[in-house]
């Protein structure tokens, strides 16, 4: 491998084709998502947007990586991530536990639902190349996890064919590797060469099973190197799931739960492979039909401050594995406040321009008097006053509102009062207000870097690419390293705005969908930036009710009302690209939400404040309408308010 | 890198490629040979270029009797990337009056979705040459690609192709197979994909080894072929083909001489930064020649395929990032070396739903003819 | 130089910082390790970034931008690899396909029949019958044979300029092989060329200067060795030059048509990739590069063998060619003098040329 000056551009798992490499960029924390419940014995279903980390997680237990990982369990670099792998059961003292073999699924399957024959011939091929491959997959895990040479080394594997399946008849009770490998090998490339001949297709005599006889054959007590079974524990990880059609994933989810097969099962997928409908239905509806499902977003999504604070420490690891930088810690790279003399004279500027705002607008009114005496005592400094102002002319608008709606209650207002009405999300409001009136960055510091990752680690690999790139630059330069919080912020705004003007060419329906998140974007813009700044510090997203979204799916499915169905189809791309989050079954005011969030990085587009949970909810035609009208102004567009 | 020269027969060693003059001139001594009967296969589409080889080649040939296949594309989406109905109109009105009273217009709907939505074009693209029967009345069968995606080219040539080699070697009637490309450099240049796909795929008949899991210890090898406005295509088909080894090719020679250098600063990232591409892995190949596309594909990848045979084999996958012109090298690799047993190439490849044109091209277009199959090769 | 360092001086001399170097260092190290740093004539252990450093501090402030712009947008460097790769396709996409419309032509056999001529007899002796010679080292004969293995090595040779001896050496093997007497056709090869007037111009008097005018007269004079290749039905010239200026072939073909040449019955002129007129950076009408050619020249460059080319002084290259074109070996001497000038000269080249006063192209 040659060396790297911005590892961060490593985004893939598989571009780092060293295992070291590999682990040591592994962020152990991220183990969290590992289900606690017998995680390498039963069946987990890991589902993600692209990028969410899947494809590292599973490479993490491939036989290479845990051997790498056992051998080296002194490196420091990898020992936290050494121990947790023991706390799972994948790795002991003495090495490997487990035999951790990765299936990936290509399209190769999805075609034999189309062949003219009827279904369970269709089922029959489905488990005849699928039983083939397993066993493949399985017998080189085993060479690769007994350190064999291929394919010699099959010759000292063996196998005990108990329950022998009848494609498996013409072997003994026990076979070696070479013998089922030959099996199988032959069963694939006779599917193979004939599912993708250059002729047209002949599919009368391709061989095929009932059943998934494979999870049998390949249990781990069964497989055998010199008298012992390779390992104790046997993972089957199925990736690329989403590949497969709505039948056979149906089918393979059905057989592998029915199965209960003392090996481990992993199916992972994008969640593109959901049919908008299973996309927007919660992971505990689903569970019910298929076992435990492991959304990693939304797994994230709860914790997303510790998802954060993983990211931050993985980005560390990439820092440290950079050639030519004497940098260590990405922290070091992110400047967090705007101080300085600078800073300081800007604010003061700020401050008094606010106090004068306040003062000739709202000035002569009594009922305010005390409070902006109040601010002017202040003894902050500059930006603290600048805020409280700032806050304080929210409050004001509030308070006219709240006028104009009831008449009594025209009393001046105390110390009090104004106490009890400040809190932290006025603050941050206040904050967002000032940066966006005064041209002020907004998006910087660890905490918001951080979070711009949207729970997505390829999203976060991007912005801290780009920053490292130019602290590297500062560092060549014998400049502070730490970048100012105006380059922080332009540019999460430049990457903000590549990923928008991205989303027609990259995504699917990417035209409409991005007509669709500017209406979003534009409405939580209007909605977080009126001057009473309700719903402080800002909404990020919209929602619509959990029945509605029933009748959105009801209806798109029976295709009766196409603009319905193209705002499912929209949506479905919008989470597959991760642009949009869903949080479904959201309780409030007695209703039941499906909010869809923006992707945080989007949020930058817009402007928004990065929090998450804050919606403002729209009814399902409007959502619909937005893909062809963009929104425009709320209250001229409904009357709203 | 050094290259071994592959002791199987290559074969478009020497091929017919036709521009300028060349073009019309072979058209107007082929094309009107007493007996000609062609099978025109164009693509329905709003391209501009639709039409312009059939119009071409039938008033050139313009004795022949010549019967149509219009290949129209059912994308199976319920968002339309752009409205370009008109246009359609237009072009079928104007294929409709090139070939009128010389032969019958044969209408066939490829769906490029099944009702799951899963991707299925290229296979129907193949089953629309569903046997022999076919073509086998025909003494030449010209393919336009001009309007048709790769999803539907690739195949369609291949079917006929290999039909073409089952006739002539079972000693019976085989038609010339013609390829027709409108070429407009500029629009190549410019023209972008949109709504492109999740995941990349295999093209059929070109799955290569790929979905074998007995070859998933052999290490992987991908050729791309690169060319302008195709970086998130590269990268989803990378993660794909999860390459060991990346040769991208790159146009040259080229019209315009900087073209190469243009498309390595465009990759940049993804070739230099993300998958750390050496560069002495680079290789060159003509922009304006398939056949040459072909040679340079073919020996990288024989040269792989036997130097790799020490370590137990490789597999090899192609792509084509690039115009169409190129994209027909890539082809004709794919189809020789798996037709002949060479070895078993995938193509390794994106679909978009549709294309963003830039309006304001003055097209300059001109008809290249590839004579890929028959008579000529004796 | 370290990478770093040298980034560092480039960073200090354009006055970039962390933003800028974030920028362009990604793509510096790019390109360099793509192609620039493999110009043969760096001093030792000199690189590219290094190189431009240099180069760019010789310019006032608010030039470098342009200069930077320059070496970003319209610098045309050819690597050895694209250059073998020119040579590898010469013949099989250019020759050939020549030979083999002259076999049909010959014969009764269509011309797009291509395996029928190619796999027929006339066809394999024709291009037996072919003689490939070099114009000058530029030609990559090694590499040409290499790519070319079902054509004999006693039918390539190095230069034009044959001996007596190795003139009959070639005719007594291509009788040995084939029970020929004289070649049919003969191809000239070479690299480069810009403007044409190095293989042949007209001088004041009338006569013709230059190494295909030599090699012209050569074949025609009877008391010549060269005479000989050719037989009383004489032969075909190719003249294929694996890159050249849209100029260069026009001249050589317009100028070259006009004439007949004893023992040749036709001439023609190819290149493998054509340079357009489009991409030279023309005097008077060089926009926004124009102050920067004329302001950093040092006129000592304009010796003798550039003043050849008929210009006042060689800020636009050997005959106001104007290329921003620089080959990996060596920058060619019609290319913008602020890419080739020499090192010792008071403005420095990017790519310093090195003088060994070889005749301009």
């Amino acid at each position: 491998m040659r060396d790297s000056r911005n590892p961060f551009r490593l985004r893939r798992a598989e571009s780092i084709d060293n295992d070291t490499t590999f682990l040591s960029l592994f962020e152990p924390g991220i183990l969290e998502i590992v289900p606690t419940e017998s995680p390498l014995e039963s069946v987990h279903i890991l589902r993600s947007a692209a990028g969410g980390g899947k494809t590292s997680l599973i490479r993490l237990f491939t036989p290479s990586v845990l051997l790498t990982l056992s051998s080296q369990q002194t490196n420091t670099s990898i020992r936290e991530l050494h121990q947790r792998m023991k706390d799972i059961g994948a790795i002991g003292d003495s090495g490997p536990r487990v035999i951790g073999v990765m299936l990936t699924c290509g399209r190769g399957y999805s075609m034999l639902q189309d062949l003219e024959v009827e279904q369970s011939r269709k089922d029959r091929l489905f488990f005849g190349l699928l039983n083939a491959r397993i066993i493949l997959a399985v017998l080189r895990g085993a060479i690769a996890l007994k350190q064999l040479s291929y394919p010699d080394g099959l010759d000292s594997i063996e196998i005990e064919l108990t329950n022998k399946p009848p494609s498996l008849q013409k072997l003994g009770a026990t076979c070696t590797g070479t013998e089922l490998h030959r099996w199988a090998e032959q069963r694939e490339a006779t599917l193979c060469e004939s599912l993708d001949s250059l002729g047209p297709l002949q599919a009368e005599s391709l061989p095929g099973d009932d059943a998934l006889h494979s999870l049998d054959v390949v249990r781990p007590d069964r497989i055998k190197v010199d008298g012992k079974p390779v390992a104790e524990r046997m993972l089957l990880m199925m990736d690329d799931i989403h590949n497969l059609t709505n039948h056979q994933r149906s089918l393979l989810f059905q057989t592998v739960i029915e199965a209960r097969s003392p090996i481990g099962i992993w199916i992972a997928e994008r969640f593109e492979a959901m049919t908008a409908q299973e996309m927007f239905s919660s992971g505990a509806a689903q569970g019910r039909d298929y076992g435990e499902i492991l959304e990693i977003e939304s797994f994230w999504r709860s914790k997303h401050a510790k998802f954060e604070k993983l990211a931050m420490k993985g980005a560390d690891r990439r820092v440290q594995a950079a050639t030519g930088t004497e940098l260590d810690s990405f922290v070091s790279c992110l400047q967090d406040s705007l101080t300085g003399a600078e800073w300081e004279k800007r604010f003061e500027e700020i401050a008094i321009e606010l106090a004068n705002r306040v003062q000739s607008q709202h000035g002569k009114k009594e009922r305010f008097s005390e409070w902006i005496r109040i601010r002017e005592q202040s003894e902050g400094s500059p930006r603290e006053r600048a805020l409280e102002w700032r806050s304080l002319e929210i409050l004001i608008h509030r308070e006219l509102r709240k006028r104009q709606a009831s008449f009594f209650d025209d009393d001046p207002l105390d110390e009090e009062d104004l106490g009890n009405r400040e809190d932290s999300s006025l603050n941050n409001a206040a904050e967002l207000f000032l940066a966006k009136e005064f041209g002020l960055p907004y998006y910087f510091g660890p905490e918001r870097v951080s979070r711009l990752a949207s729970l997505n680690i390829q999203q976060f690999l991007g912005l801290g690419g780009e920053i490292f790139e130019e602290a590297a630059a500062a560092e060549l330069l014998r400049r502070p390293i730490a970048l100012p919080p105006e380059r922080q912020h332009a540019l999460m705004k430049r990457m903000a705005k590549q990923l928008w003007d991205e989303i027609p060419r990259k995504v699917r329906h990417g035209r409409e969908l991005r007509q669709f998140i500017e209406s979003v974007g534009n409405f939580a813009h209007e909605y977080t930036y009126r001057p009473t700044a309700p719903n402080d510090p800002g909404v990020t997203g919209t929602a619509i009710k959990m029945s509605e979204r029933l009748t959105l799916f009801d209806e798109a499915t029976s295709k009766k009302r196409l603009e319905l169905v193209r705002l499912a189809d929209t949506l479905a791309s919008a989470l597959a690209h991760n642009l949009l989050v869903a949080q479904l079954d959201y309780s409030c005011k007695k209703e039941k939400w499906m909010v869809l969030n923006l992707n945080r990085l989007l949020c930058v587009h817009f402007d928004l404040p990065l929090g998450y949970g804050l919606y403002k909810e729209r009814p399902l035609g409007v959502l619909a309408k937005w893909i062809n009208t963009p929104f425009a102004d709320s209250n001229r567009q409904e009357g709203l308010l | 890198m050094n290259r071994t020269e592959s002791d199987e027969a290559i074969r478009w060693r020497d091929y017919v490629l036709l521009r300028n003059t060349e073009f019309s001139d072979f058209w107007r001594e082929h094309g009107n040979e007493s007996g000609r009967k062609l099978l025109f296969v164009v693509g329905r589409g709003f391209d501009p270029r639709t039409a312009l080889g059939s119009e071409k080649i039938a008033s050139i040939a313009s004795k022949c009797s010549i019967d149509l296949m219009a290949l129209e594309f059912d994308q199976g989406e319920s968002t339309a990337p752009v409205a370009l109905g008109d246009a359609v109109v237009k072009n079928w009105e104007r294929l409709q009056t090139a070939v009128s009273g010389r032969g019958r217009i044969l209408e066939q709907l490829i769906r490029f979705r099944s009702d799951d939505g899963h991707r299925v074009g290229s296979r129907n693209a193949a089953n629309v040459i569903s046997s022999e029967a076919v073509i086998e009345s025909y003494t030449d069968v010209v393919v336009d690609v001009s309007a048709m995606p790769r999803g539907v080219f690739f195949p369609v040539i291949a079917r006929l192709l290999y039909f073409h080699d089952a006739m002539r070697d079972a000693n019976k009637h085989a038609p010339n197979i013609h390829i027709v490309v409108s070429e407009e450099p500029e629009l190549d240049t410019n023209i972008r994909e949109q709504g492109i796909d999740e995941n990349a795929s295999f093209l059929h008949p070109f799955e290569g080894e790929f979905n074998r899991e007995a070859r998933g210890v052999n290490p992987t090898v991908w050729i791309p072929v690169l060319g302008e406005g195709r970086t998130a295509q590269f990268d989803r088909i990378y993660d794909l083909v999860k390459p060991d080894e990346v040769c991208p090719i790159l146009p040259s020679p080229s019209r315009n001489p900087r073209r190469g250098d243009n498309i390595v600063l465009e990759y940049r990232d993804l070739l230099f930064d993300q998958i750390r591409v050496d560069p002495r892995n680079i290789i060159y190949a003509s922009e304006s020649n398939p056949f040459e596309v072909y040679r340079q594909i073919r020996q990288t990848s024989l040269y792989y395929r036997d130097v790799m045979q020490l370590i137990g084999g490789c597999r090899v996958s192609l792509s084509a990032l690039c115009g169409k012109l190129m994209s027909l090298g890539v082809m004709l690799v794919a189809y020789e070396l798996k037709a002949n047993h060479i070895l078993n190439v995938g193509v390794a490849h994106i679909e978009c739903q549709g294309y963003e044109m830039p309006n304001d091209l003055s097209l300059n277009i001109e008809q290249v003819g590839l004579w890929i199959a028959g008579e000529c090769y004796g | 130089m370290k990478d770093a360092l040298a980034e560092k001086l480039l960073a200090t001399v354009l006055g970039w910082g962390p933003e800028e170097v974030a920028a362009e260092r990604p793509l510096l190290q790019a390109m360099a390790a793509f192609k620039y740093d493999e110009y043969e004539q760096y001093s030792p252990g000199m690189r590219f970034v290094e190189s431009l450093a240099v180069w760019m501090n010789q310019f006032d402030a608010e030039d470098r931008p342009t200069a930077y712009r320059f070496v970003r947008e319209r610098l045309v460097f050819c690597s050895a690899r694209e250059m073998d790769h020119l040579v590898a396709t010469a013949y099989p996409d250019f020759i050939r396909p020549i030979l083999l419309n002259r076999v049909a032509a010959e014969s009764t056999m269509n011309r797009f029949h291509v395996g029928h001529v190619t796999s027929s007899e006339p066809f394999q002796l024709r291009q037996r019958e072919t003689l490939f010679l070099g114009l000058s080292d530029g030609a990559r004969i090694d590499a040409f044979r290499r790519a070319n293995r079902e054509l004999n090595h006693e039918q390539i040779w190095q230069t034009h300029e044959l001996a007596s001896k190795r003139v009959s050496e070639l005719l007594e093997k291509l009788e040995k092989h084939v029970n020929a007497k004289a070649f049919r056709t003969i191809v000239l090869l070479d690299d480069f060329s810009a403007s044409g007037s190095s293989y042949f111009s007209e001088k004041n008097d009338g006569s013709f200067s230059g190494k295909v005018a030599k090699f012209l007269a050569s074949v025609g004079n009877a008391n010549d060795p060269l005479h000989s290749l050719v037989n009383s039905e004489g032969a075909e010239l190719i003249i294929l030059i694996y890159m050249a200026t849209d100029k260069a072939i026009q001249y050589l073909r317009s100028s070259l048509e006009k004439q007949t040449f004893p023992g040749i019955n036709s001439i023609r002129v190819e290149t493998v990739q054509l340079l357009p007129n489009s991409i030279s950076i023309v005097r008077n009408k060089a926009s926004e590069y124009g102050p920067l050619i004329e302001k950093y020249y040092d006129h000592e460059v304009h010796d003798v063998h550039m003043q050849r080319g008929g210009t006042p002084d060689a800020k636009y290259g050997y005959a106001d060619c104007g290329l921003p074109v620089v080959l990996h070996h060596n920058s060619p001497n019609n290319s913008l003098a602020l890419l080739w000038s020499y090192e010792d000269r008071d403005v420095r080249g990017l790519f310093p040329r090195v003088q060994r006063h070889r005749e301009m192209s």
